[in-house]
């Protein structure tokens, strides 16, 4: 039988080492005792020296952050101030802008990449364009609806469940969120959904299955969230990257509201009984599913639609 | 920390220039504390990314009970946490039943490639609640007692993951020695 310290003392013990204000809250088995045995014992020294060379090692610098991501992190945060913090003076933005009160999903609606630490002037500036480009892009859709009944409507196309897969090009350009992409955000669009039960059934059959989605929601709201293309993370054929951006305000909104819901691991377009909106999917952290799906409308303050559960 | 109260009650009065001061200050260190729990740069910005928004939306209700440091800690290592969870791309897995039994890893291993590419691949390896423990004393320096609060666990559990979580990393790290106890020493390369 053996008199050495076990393990956990020993490593209490290199804690306490040179720093008494440790050693109180270290627990029993460090102090005199320990610290006499492993005087006299070179196998505990040992044993210590090499805990020290891990505890050096973990504590060796890490290297930083770069200064985009520094500031997109800052500028993201500054901006999360605004649920709270009362508006700055911002300059004006242009008439017409300001009075936009729709916080609409369009591809334009991905925070600007703010490398400006002002990054609230821009934010407004960004609330007031992604108001006009999600004008423009219901002008727009609306039209293409209207005269070109050779092609398939959004809206006919969809209610036959989920659409195939846009066109590369249409993905990477609503992806990139260019110009006119707006009217090709139908890739990972649910389609037309008339209630709870077709939703369920929708997004259990969606070619984004849950478990996928999760890790590529993560990547497209938060990096899309740090200014950063979404087309960045690779995953643009993979995910509705244009509702990923759209549904950013949205989920800001409800995370904030119910913060209980969790981490996104869905997130997709849809019409739900004839209204423009998205379905987020939550998921509780630290359990496994079911996974609590939200139908929000992002013209009408991000209004929840419905709400239900996916096992 | 007179800095941090200061700027802190300068924020939640509506000074916008006081919070960033403040989120600019800390942004670092819990970019750092991202980074060696996650084990990489773009994990580790999302993560603080999201850390930083959720200290501002907790700004606030901030009650000083802790310090704003242990608190922002706190934060960014569930954040971290989070994304690992968020990702999925690294397998959570268990210790060895007895560390240091896994005489290859250590063989294999010499504290000449002990370098930062080989801790941050020992650190991912490691179960995230031991790596926490670990990185929240040896990379931030926290006492037991902070990493507790921060962990929201038992000072003896910190005390005990502390030390299962170094002894599995100098396994990995080979600088085992003779930390392993006689009847588990490694007895070479096979």
């Amino acid at each position: 039988m053996s008199d050495h310290p076990d393990f956990d003392a020993l490593s209490a013990y290199l804690d306490a080492d040179g720093d008494p204000g440790v050693g109180d809250d270290v627990g029993d088995g460090v102090g005199d005792n320990v610290e006499g045995h492993v005087r006299g014992c070179a196998a505990c020294r040992e044993r210590v020296e090499a805990l020290r060379a891990v505890r050096d090692a973990v504590g060796q610098p890490v290297p930083s952050a770069s200064d985009a991501a520094r500031e997109r992190a800052i500028a993201a945060a500054l901006a999360a101030a605004d649920e709270w913090m009362p508006a700055p003076a911002a300059p004006a933005p242009a008439a017409g802008i300001a009075a936009a009160p729709v916080r609409s999903p369009s591809p334009s609606s991905a925070p600007a990449s703010s490398s400006s630490p002002a990054g609230q002037g821009r934010f407004r500036w960004w609330m007031g364009g992604s108001a006009v480009a999600a004008v423009l892009v219901l002008v727009v859709g609306t039209m293409a609806l209207l005269n070109h009944d050779s092609h398939q409507s959004t809206g006919t196309a969809l209610s036959a469940g989920p659409p195939a897969a846009e066109s590369a090009g249409d993905s990477a350009a609503a992806a990139k969120g260019a110009p006119g992409a707006g009217g090709a955000a139908v890739t990972g669009d649910l389609g037309d959904v008339a209630d709870v039960n077709v939703l369920r059934s929708r997004v259990a059959g969606s070619a984004n299955p849950l478990a996928p989605a999760q890790a590529v929601a993560g990547d497209a709201t938060s990096r899309t969230n740090s200014g950063a293309s979404a087309v960045a993370t690779g995953n643009a054929g993979a995910v509705p990257v244009p509702s990923q951006v759209g549904t950013r305000v949205c989920e800001e909104q409800i995370r904030t509201a119910r913060p209980e819901l969790g981490i996104v691991t869905y997130a997709a377009t849809l019409r739900y009984a004839g209204t423009p909106a998205v379905v987020l999917g939550f998921q509780a952290k630290g359990v496994p599913p079911p996974t609590q799906l939200l139908v929000l409308a992002p013209g009408q303050g991000c209004r929840v639609l419905a709400e239900t559960t996916l096992p | 920390m007179d800095d941090d109260a200061s700027q802190i009650a300068a924020a939640v009065g509506g000074d916008r220039a006081a919070l960033e001061a403040l989120l600019r200050r800390h942004h670092d260190r819990l970019y750092a504390v991202c980074r060696r729990i996650t084990g990489d740069d773009a994990d580790a910005a999302d993560a603080c990314q999201e850390a930083l928004i959720a200290i501002v939306r907790g700004l606030p209700r901030f009650d000083h009970r802790a310090s704003f440091a242990t608190w922002a800690y706190r934060v960014a290592t569930n954040a971290a946490l989070d994304e690992l969870r968020r990702r999925r791309r690294r397998p959570e897995p268990g210790l060895p039943p007895e560390w240091g039994a896994s005489g290859a890893a250590v063989a294999d291993s010499s504290e000449s490639v002990a370098t930062r590419m080989d801790v941050d691949a020992a650190l991912v390896a490691l179960p995230a609640d031991f790596r926490a423990a670990v990185v929240l004393r040896d990379f931030c320096g926290l006492s037991y007692d902070e990493i507790a609060d921060v962990l929201e666990i038992p000072a003896g559990t910190v005390r005990s993951r502390i030390a299962r979580g170094r002894a599995a990393l100098a396994d990995a790290l080979g600088r085992v020695g003779n930390l392993a106890p006689p009847r588990h020493r490694p007895t070479g390369k096979t």
